[in-house]
């Protein structure tokens, strides 16, 4: 019996052992390469920390989003990226998200907001940029609309639970005039 | 190469690498802890470390579609990715490093096992055994004739070497040359040829034909690479065992065994040039640690383990799969 009881024993500690191995190795590239995908408090964080010509933020912001983002997300390497997700203050689920990826990454990241199913697409202009609009369903069945446009050096893409209507306003918001 | 480890074929290879690390270890250390030494047992636990790598990226991907996710890779215990994308000196990436080992296991794979076993298949289909030598041919029924059993045919090789190996499949058969005939005792003879039939009688098995499958299937993977050669090798060791089982002779095992070890000679003429030569070297030294490693465990009796292994098999698995799903 005290064998057994040694046996689990030596096993449980192999065990946290090798956990704390890997979240020792998960941090590893964080602390020797800079601009890894992290957690940033603010926008300010985010510009001060990595070098972006642009971040994309909305100056028409409707209402029933909370504001400042309830999660920013953002790297350099191995290509430049930031995702931006803000809450409904009714339902305190993510209700806008707004990405801005690399052209040439063609990676598409899965936030909170994910289309499951598109319903309609069509082409739209924000501003001086061609862009596509969808109206599809989000998650468990909710409706959702999608805009995105390639802004030279990256892809911008603004997913929101709002209306059509809100999101063409929130998309031209975020882009400045030529 | 960024662009692949963020598709579906990238993250399956780079997963189920990672998972079969983090299998074989768990496995490694589950067989210390509980003082595992039954090869038969062995077996079983270090089958996981081959089984987990081919299945376990499309099983969580099941269970969980958002594992890929963005929020899901952060939270991870373990994120190989950040890994793969770290760049050396800011421009190469490490993932180009890990591609580069799944070509050179790639080759491996090819020129040591799927090459051996090609040639194997044509020169079985070839017979080149002596149908004269029927003082050989006696000898090899006498020692047949003491094992139970269904008997498949036994081809005598015209040989200056000692060799033995079986075929499987619908019609198995027992191969040897007739070298090894002169130089093994009539005890010696039924302990190899039990060791042989063991093989045969093992081959049937559907497990085991599955498992090897999905060898094939994973040629690029070298966890998958080395845990299937220490299978192998258990295999050998489990096939002694059920030769002294039937014969109750190790001892006569552990003196036929002798027989196949390489010589490893300097001294002979080399037409390999010297990376080939090495390697050979390398091969013949393995060989016949392996062979060492079987003669010390007949001679010292075998092991046998006291107690059921389904309760330390099925932690062993639980954990595997539990650390393996917050490693992506």
């Amino acid at each position: 019996m005290q064998k057994r009881w040694l046996a689990i024993f030596s096993f449980a500690a192999t065990i946290i052992l090798l956990i704390v191995l890997l979240k020792i190795m998960n941090w590893v590239p964080l602390a020797v390469q800079q601009g890894t995908l992290r957690h940033y408090r603010s926008i300010d964080e985010v510009e001060s920390k990595l070098h972006f010509s642009t971040i994309y933020v909305p100056s028409f912001f409707p209402q029933n989003f909370s504001w400042p983002p309830a999660e920013i997300l953002a790297q350099e390497k191995p290509f430049p990226m930031v995702i931006m997700q803000f809450k409904d203050r009714d339902s305190k689920r993510i209700g806008l998200v707004i990405e801005q990826v690399y052209v040439k990454a063609k990676y598409h990241p899965d936030t909170d907001l994910k289309i499951t199913r598109i319903q309609r697409e069509s082409t739209v202009f924000i501003k001086h940029w061609e862009a596509r609009l969808v109206i599809a369903l989000c998650g468990e069945g909710n409706p959702c609309t999608q805009v995105s446009w390639g802004s030279g050096t990256c892809r911008v893409t603004v997913r929101t639970t709002a209306s059509p209507r809100d999101l063409i306003r929130i998309a031209r918001s975020m882009v400045a005039e030529q | 190469m960024v662009d692949f480890f963020y598709s579906y074929v990238g993250m399956y290879a780079a997963q189920s690498f990672i998972h079969g690390v983090i299998a074989a270890v768990i496995v490694d250390r589950s067989l210390q802890a509980w003082k595992i030494t039954s090869q038969e047992t062995a077996q079983r636990f270090r089958l996981l470390s081959i089984l987990v790598p081919v299945f376990s990226f499309p099983l969580y991907q099941m269970l969980n579609p958002d594992r890929g996710s963005i929020a899901f890779r952060l939270d991870s215990l373990f994120d190989f990715s950040r890994w793969l994308h770290l760049a050396l000196w800011g421009k190469i990436p490490l993932g180009l490093f890990f591609v580069l080992i799944l070509l050179v296991t790639t080759v491996i794979f090819v020129l040591q096992e799927m090459a051996p076993i090609m040639r194997h298949m044509i020169d079985t289909r070839r017979p080149a055994f002596s149908e004269d030598n029927r003082e050989d041919a006696g000898l090899v029924e006498k020692a047949l004739e003491g094992l139970p059993g269904e008997k498949p045919d036994v081809l005598i090789l015209n040989d200056s070497d000692p060799h033995l190996f079986s075929s499987t499949g619908r019609k198995p058969a027992i191969f040897l040359t007739s070298a090894l005939i002169r130089v093994l005792t009539p005890e010696q003879m039924q302990a190899a040829i039990a060791h042989e039939l063991a093989h045969i009688q093992r081959s049937k098995r559907p497990l085991l034909v599955i498992v090897f499958l999905l060898r094939v299937l994973m040629f690029f993977h070298p966890v998958v690479l080395l845990e299937f050669r220490r299978l192998v090798q258990g295999e050998e060791m489990i096939c002694d065992d059920m030769a002294v089982s039937v014969t109750r002779n190790p001892h006569a095992l552990a003196q036929a065994l002798r027989h196949f070890y390489h010589p490893i000679d300097d001294d002979r003429p080399h037409h390999d040039k010297q990376p080939l030569r090495l390697r050979r070297k390398l091969e013949e030294h393995s060989h016949n640690l392996l062979i060492d490693h079987r003669i010390a465990r007949l001679e010292g009796g075998l092991e046998r383990d006291g107690g059921s292994s389904w309760i330390p098999f099925t932690l062993t698995l639980c954990v595997i799969l539990v650390i393996n799903y917050y490693v992506v």
